[in-house]
């Protein structure tokens, strides 16, 4: 009784020890990158549009790469978490995030962040594109935003409207400001929740991708204002954009995946063939149009690019902004 | 109700693929040893194959999670009966009659009596499920942030009341649970606190690494230090002793009917249901009895009454889990996790977006039970095998998983070191008497608290009176005031 306890104590540590130095023993010999689990770290909740697409990528890449790829989630702050701990991460190659290009550019001049949108990351590749639009429910008075505007006007402060981060809330921000209206902005962590305060009737408006409020629409429960982009959307052609009803005002989105800056640069290059590669599978392609995320294959530079854009558009009206409600 | 019909058997069908079977089964059995085995509950098991779950796919791995939770309510009666030791704490009551016809020679009847009684009050729950949980997540629509900040409060404190033991121990945990959730990001604004400048805390403290040291590791630390002895002989019972005789059955059946509607809505309720909802049915059925005089003696009632509402229980604290996507035991805790790891969204869109989830977890419940029925009456012999394990081995194994399962859930370290010291901490929490399940209750509720909290703050720009002007959340504050106001009168009176 006592030997064969000894025996199989010294058995477990045996096991222990070596499932510990397990992966590392692979490395030994031959230097391949990737010989272990990649992770994706998304900023949003699981289930939401970012994360369905990461993860069907994800699945095309890991054939390519011969290791699975883990999804962690990390939603919440604004959608700054995930972009939070890609830049903490260790620059291996092995931990890269999926961002949004707005989150990125517009975010920092909101609140603070514990990382800067160019010098933390390097970017591998743009994916997809986002788009938003306004919403309300059906049995609401609000039918234009010129409807919201004239509401708002005689109920400050009552006319709510949620949104899954900062940047996103520009779109009403921008007509809040110009016509110096008051109305309170709510934060949501995902589509859905955001998509379920409209609904259940908590907030009277809110900003999100199609997706999040289609099957309501379909129901007849939620309309759409107005769609956030320079052009009107093709699957709901009657919906007249921003720009037509006064105010101009487009948020371009798109997701990117990045990895920590000074990521080595033999990586980098496998990371751009496989993730180039997976965007271009059928499946991936169908996914994004039924998602109305298409957009064409992006390189990390030009990623960098449409942020500085985006960024140099931004700064002066927010900081208008910002300057406004300090005074 | 057709409707439901129709999607139940949709669930079926969804049911028939080799890992959900394997999933129903292994769950079967894996909760059947873990309830016979004492030391080793629900919790702790769940908490330590919760990782090794993720890899079977998000309804595999629920079916069988649930399984164990199911099965362990059905094991833990037969060491309450035959030995007098509770393989589970819903089994305590069990003890009482239970070993007492054990003594009289009808050990049989009684384990039939908590078998037939579970399969028939797990059944009551699964309808109570089916019947309950749509219209509350369709009604759940109507829950905006101020309601589940209401919600999570008034859960919070039942909770405080109701986990047993000393109520400020348990103030103490919840707080400390709320706390530890707090730490990381802010989940509104994004900022980083309370890291104390160690990088890995920015992330925040993941409940599930600190489910698995508190539930797993510290029974493994406890039993290293205690070195409890549970293992004895039982005597081997022949089949035809299993059979109630006909006036047992006639006294057992109202009993496990009444237990498995009493189970089932205490289940509903913040706390440990389960246990909760055999104390409610043991003095039920005491009181209703035309012979109270026989409880404690070997009244059949007595083990049939209580062991049907832990089944009960048991399935009705999956509502609110899966209705609300809120929690309000640590097994269910731990279930949500495991959700939410596999990618899906919980709250009231899971039923509605996850049908086929939802209704193929339903229908593995019906099928679990079926096959937990047959574990316990025939194979009964087989399972009790268990019992012989030297405790080296099971503690040992239970290490392993510990570690490993935790490592796996995102490859770093800092989990598992988590995991450890929450092992430490969880063995004095025991040796003081303070409960785990609130803490970690405390931990899975802060998040949903503050940024509800938070949100709602910004509707009511800033007045928390507005939680008040909703017909909703003023709802549940007062009835959560009308229950606790006499509950405080009777204490402050009680003191003059």
């Amino acid at each position: 009784m006592k030997k064969s306890r000894k025996v199989f104590s010294v058995c477990l540590w045996v096991l222990t020890i070596g499932l510990g130095i397990w992966p590392t023993g692979l490395v030994e010999g031959k230097e391949v990158f990737p010989n272990r689990p990649l992770t994706i770290i998304v900023g949003w909740a699981a289930g939401g549009q970012t994360d369905i697409v990461v993860r069907l990528l994800s699945k095309v890449a890991e054939k390519d790469f011969g290791v699975p790829i883990l999804i962690e989630n990390k939603p919440g702050g604004g959608a700054t978490l995930g972009p939070a701990a890609l830049a903490r991460s260790k620059p291996d190659g092995y931990t890269i995030g999926a961002l949004s290009i707005s989150v990125m550019s517009v975010v920092p001049f909101f609140q603070k962040v514990s990382y800067d949108t160019f010098k933390d990351f390097d970017y591998i590749s743009g994916f997809g594109q986002y788009l938003y639009g306004v919403y309300a429910r059906t049995d609401s008075p609000y039918k234009t935003i010129k409807d919201v505007v004239e509401i708002a006007r005689k109920n400050p402060g009552k006319v709510s409207f949620g949104a899954m981060s900062p940047n996103v809330s520009l779109g009403l921000r921008y007509v809040e400001a110009k016509e110096n209206l008051k109305m309170p902005f709510v934060p949501f962590k995902s589509g859905q929740e955001n998509a379920m305060a409209l609904v259940g009737g908590h907030i009277q408006l809110s900003i999100g991708t199609p997706d999040s409020v289609f099957q309501f629409v379909q129901n007849n429960e939620v309309r759409i204002l107005a769609a956030i982009s320079e052009q009107r959307w093709p699957f709901f052609p009657n919906v007249p954009t921003m720009k037509e009803q006064g105010y101009d005002i487009d948020i371009t989105g798109g997701m990117v995946f990045a990895a920590p800056a000074n990521t080595p640069k033999e990586n980098m290059e496998i990371l751009y063939r496989v993730f180039k590669k997976a965007h271009s599978d059928p499946e991936v392609k169908a996914t994004l149009e039924k998602l109305w995320l298409y957009a064409p294959y992006r390189t990390g530079q030009e990623v960098e690019e449409i942020l500085r854009k985006d960024v140099s558009r931004w700064k002066p009206f927010i900081e208008a902004l910002n300057t406004k409600k300090a005074n | 109700m057709i409707d439901a019909l129709f999607n139940l058997a949709s669930g079926f069908k969804g049911l028939i693929s080799f890992m959900n079977l394997v999933a129903v089964f292994a769950g079967a059995a894996i909760g059947t040893i873990v309830g016979i085995l004492p030391g080793l509950g629900p919790a702790a098991t769940i908490a330590i194959l919760l990782p090794l779950t993720l890899g079977m796919g998000p309804t595999a791995g629920l079916i069988m999670l649930a399984g164990i939770f199911f099965g362990s309510q059905y094991g833990g009666a037969i060491t309450s009966i035959l030995l007098r030791i509770p393989g589970e704490a819903s089994s305590v009551m069990t003890c009482l009659d239970g070993y007492e016809m054990t003594k009289r020679g009808r050990a049989g009847a009684a384990l039939t009596a908590s078998a037939v009684g579970s399969f028939f009050a797990a059944t009551i729950g699964f309808v109570g499920l089916t019947l309950f949980a749509i219209p509350l997540a369709r009604f759940a629509l109507k829950f905006g942030p101020p309601e589940f900040f209401v919600i999570s409060v008034v859960g919070l404190s039942v909770l405080i009341g109701a986990s047993g033991g000393s109520f400020l121990k348990n103030l103490t945990m919840v707080v400390l649970g709320l706390m530890l959730s707090s730490v990381g990001t802010d989940p509104i604004v994004g900022s980083i606190r309370f890291d104390f400048g160690f990088s890995p805390l920015s992330k925040g403290i993941d409940y599930v690494p600190v489910l698995i040291g508190i539930f797993g590791m510290a029974e493994v630390i406890h039993w290293t230090i205690t070195r409890e002895k549970y293992t004895e002989e039982i005597k081997s019972i022949r089949f035809r002793d299993l059979y109630p005789t006909r006036e047992e059955w006639r006294r057992m059946m109202p009993a496990i009917f009444r237990g498995g509607v009493i189970g089932f809505f205490v289940g509903l309720l913040p706390g440990p249901g389960a246990i909760t909802a055999t104390y409610v049915s043991y003095a039920v059925e005491k009181k209703t009895s035309k012979r109270p005089e026989e409880f404690g003696h070997g009244a059949i009632e007595g083990v049939a009454g209580p062991e049907s509402a832990n089944n009960a229980g048991s399935v009705g604290q999956m509502v609110p889990l899966l209705a609300l996507g809120l929690p309000f035991s640590a097994v269910t805790a731990m279930m949500l996790g495991a959700l939410q790891m596999q990618g899906i969204a919980t709250g009231p869109m899971f039923i509605v977006q996850q049908p086929d989830i939802f209704w193929t977890l339903i229908a593995s419940f019906y099928v679990g039970n079926l096959v937990l029925l047959c574990f316990n009456l025939p194979l009964i012999g087989i399972f009790a095998l268990v019992l012989r394990t030297p405790m080296w081995v099971l503690m040992s194994v239970v290490t392993l998983l510990c570690i490993v399962g935790t490592y796996s859930l995102g490859n770093e370290m800092i989990d598992v070191w988590i995991m450890v010291i929450f092992g430490v901490i969880g063995f004095f929490m025991r040796r003081f008497e303070y409960e785990a399940a609130p803490l970690v209750l405390g931990m899975v509720f802060g998040p949903i608290m503050e940024g509800s909290l938070s949100q709602s703050m910004i509707l009511f720009q800033g007045n928390i009176l507005g939680l008040w002007g909703r017909p909703v959340s003023a709802s549940i504050l007062s009835i959560a005031i009308l229950i606790f106001l006499p509950v405080v009168l009777i204490k402050v009176c009680r003191r003059k």
